[in-house]
């Protein structure tokens, strides 16, 4: 039997023929052109990802990280935004685990699972500086992290100086563990030998784990309205983060389609210039 | 001046600045949903280009009619 030559349809066809589909659209769904990437459609994996992660990240840092989180569970309200931004895939995932594998007891005020030894900084009354330096509390050294005592030892900026300071702060009360923001407050009274005391007011740094994706409260009255407080501080900025990362999960879900079925329109005019070109060299 | 001022948010009051965060959201939107269309690379950039004009072209029309009714009132 001879050889035919293809056709153009037959060309149409081979040249769409997409390296396990399947695979691709869950490659894609996990990260933004990753499937395109697996499929060697080199092109649109770079557009797929620089255009759908920098909206998503874009949104992210527009709404401080504080937009892209799960909330399904009464009394409080539906996260139906959270719907869009999953189609993201990785980035959007913490969300959903730290809403469903976490234990309720992180997100309560004063919750102390551990032994903490941070840096922290802060205000003292009467202090006109900063205060920072190393705080450190024992496990058990309160009512389960409730009015705990810790210890505090750093240097005060007094008038212009810095000063050395070694205390013990009382009645101590921490922000959840788990929080939507990269800093977790602390609040007590400070008492040291001779030196400043009073009301200190301080934050140090939580792990990446236990703030990306954290959910906001706002219904729980138990609870620290953390949505209102992301209202209050970021204002229409909030609605800004939302909508870009929205926008970024349905960006994907065309992405995570062209992975699995190929364009919409097909590859016509290309073909059909293609043939063209061919004819005419 | 005091409207073009305002739309480009150096008023000082704020004015349509809001307005820029629609740019790269219009860029992505355009580029990703050509992309979905079509394989060809050039066209895809064609077409995105026509689409960034389209959807811009609209809100700037919108945009006007809405300045012209505040005139109004």
């Amino acid at each position: 039997m001879s050889q035919q030559p293809a056709t153009p349809d037959q060309a149409k066809v081979a040249k769409l023929q997409l390296r396990n589909p399947l695979l691709a659209g869950i490659l894609a769904f996990l990260v933004p052109g990753l499937g395109h990437l697996y499929q060697r459609r080199m092109f649109k994996a770079v557009l797929y990802a620089v255009c759908i992660l920098a909206t998503f990240f874009t949104g992210l840092k527009i709404g401080h990280g504080q937009v892209v989180y799960f909330q399904w569970s009464a009394p409080e309200s539906r996260t139906f935004a959270y719907l869009c931004q999953f189609w993201v895939g990785l980035p959007a995932l913490p969300a959903l685990a730290q809403a469903k594998l976490r234990s309720n007891q992180v997100f309560d005020e004063g919750y102390l699972t551990s032994a903490l030894d941070v840096d922290c900084v802060g205000t003292l009354d009467g202090v006109d500086g900063l205060v920072q330096g190393r705080l450190t509390v024992e496990a058990d050294s309160g009512g389960g992290g409730r009015f705990a005592v810790a210890k505090f030892r750093g240097t005060a900026i007094q008038g212009g100086s810095e000063k050395r300071i070694e205390g013990t702060l009382t009645n101590c009360t921490f922000d959840p563990q788990v929080g939507p923001s990269p800093r977790r407050g602390v609040l007590g009274y400070f008492e040291s030998g001779g030196g400043p005391q009073g009301r200190f007011q301080g934050t140090f740094a939580r792990p990446i784990w236990d703030w990306y994706g954290a959910p906001l409260f706002d219904v729980d009255s138990s609870r620290a309205n953390s949505l209102d407080r992301a209202h209050r501080e970021l204002g229409s900025r909030f609605e800004l983060g939302v909508v870009y990362t929205m926008i970024a999960g349905l960006l994907n879900l065309l992405a995570i389609f062209d992975a699995v079925y190929g364009p919409a329109y097909g590859d016509d005019e290309s073909i059909s210039k293609g043939t063209e070109a061919e004819g005419t060299s | 001046m005091g409207a073009i001022m305002w739309i480009v948010g150096l008023d000082g009051v704020g004015g349509l600045a809001r307005g820029w965060y629609a740019i790269p959201l219009i860029l992505a939107i355009s580029l990703v949903y050509s992309a979905s269309r079509h394989e060809n690379t050039s066209l895809i950039l064609v077409r995105a280009a026509r689409l960034v004009l389209t959807i811009g072209g609209f809100m700037l029309a919108v945009l006007a009619v809405l300045l012209i009714l505040s005139r109004g009132g």
